[in-house]
């Protein structure tokens, strides 16, 4: 029987960039390149400064923390964000668990 | 804002996408219509002059450093400079004729470089019209065991052909030899003179039939189809605007948007080329 890892995200989670990935800064959106999948994708300015903030030092509850600091927007509003938002990059093979 | 809207946005402003690296204008072939200027003198770029510039392009938000040369391989730092790339974060193409891209050379290309991509070169569908171009015996078998071995090892690998008078009647064949080696092959239809405007090359320029029957044909062709798209995905982080994330195919033609070339005696002003 075949097994599928289940990685769950919480707020204590530090992230980096997954090793086949690459992600830049264009102004105010940022791409990122899966080179496993050969895809693209293109995120809004607050994804964009997530990835920057995922450097595997900075859990996720200190990434909201600066975001919603940087973007003005409620704290907890951004945690849940922040957490649905890992788990797809997550699932997407663009971030992993430091 | 989609992928192909960003890299428009970009050409449109003027903001540099990709970078083509020549490292090195040495090759282990001695290919007939090669448009490099051999005679160009001036003191090779080393590892630590590359690397300002790889900082350099960093810091401007370069995505995409292809490393050509020449041969890029026979650059002595080649692997210290493919090596710096990655750990920059570049999207890393490398244009190679594949002719060393075996063994322990290839296991450190994946594992040291991290290519997206190795562009090598097919010159014919036959041994004789390959050499008869490369000017190197053998170099055909081995770049057919080349490729099917970096693909084992798992590397992207694409194949450039230049469309030459010589090899016009062996298109089929070439795409047969990739449909069966796994990996797509695009045709150029044109051969350039040299960069020293040496218009020997021209030549080799194939001719209208075999241009008009390449076009009939199509000029290029998917080892196998891609993979269906990712769905659009909306990012679920509030924003101050609204933005679909969406996923995509990347298309090389899309990443080499806007870019600027390298020459690998160093680049003073004059000798950047800029291209669309």
């Amino acid at each position: 029987m075949a097994y599928t890892e289940i990685i769950v995200i919480d707020l204590s989670t530090r992230l980096v960039l997954e090793r086949r990935a690459r992600f830049r800064r264009f102004e105010d959106e940022g791409i990122i390149i899966n080179q496993q999948t050969a895809e693209a994708l293109v995120v809004s300015d607050v994804a964009t400064r997530l990835l920057e903030l995922s450097n595997g030092s900075l859990t996720l509850r200190d990434c909201a923390a600066a975001l919603s600091e940087e973007f003005d927007a409620p704290a907890p509003a951004i945690e849940s964000d922040v957490v649905r938002f890992a788990q797809e990059l997550v699932d997407a093979g663009i971030v992993s668990i430091a | 804002m989609s992928f192909d809207d960003l890299i428009g946005r970009s050409w449109d402003e003027n903001r540099l996408v990709s970078v083509l690296v020549e490292l090195t204008y040495r090759c282990n072939l001695d290919c007939v219509f090669c448009y490099n200027d051999l005679s160009l003198r001036g003191r090779q770029m080393r590892f630590n002059d590359y690397a300002v510039l790889l900082d350099d392009l960093a810091a401007m938000n370069v995505l995409n450093v292809t490393l050509s040369g020449g041969e890029p391989l026979a650059h002595p730092d080649f692997f210290r400079i493919g090596a710096r790339a990655r750990e920059l974060g570049f999207v890393v193409r490398v244009k190679s004729n594949g002719h060393t891209l075996h063994g322990e050379v290839a296991r450190r290309l994946r594992d040291e470089v991290d290519p997206f991509i190795v562009e090598t070169s097919l010159h014919g569908a036959t041994a004789a019209t390959h050499e008869r171009q490369t000017r190197v015996a053998g170099s055909f078998a081995r770049l057919i065991a080349n490729i099917g071995e970096m693909t084992s090892l798992g590397l992207r690998v694409k194949v450039n052909s230049t469309l030459t008078i010589w090899n016009e009647s062996e298109a089929r064949g070439m795409f047969e030899l990739c449909d069966q080696l796994g990996v797509p092959l695009i045709f150029d239809l044109v051969v350039t003179p040299r960069d020293d405007g040496d218009r020997a090359p021209l030549a080799l320029a194939a001719s209208a039939e075999g241009i008009c029957g390449c076009r009939r044909r199509g000029t290029r062709r998917r080892a196998k189809p891609p993979p269906p798209r990712g769905p659009s995905r909306r990012m679920p982080l509030p924003c101050r605007r609204s933005t679909a994330a969406r996923a995509r195919r990347v298309s090389q033609s899309i990443l080499m948007a806007t870019f600027i070339r390298v020459l690998p005696g160093g680049a003073p002003p004059g000798t950047c080329t800029r291209r669309g």
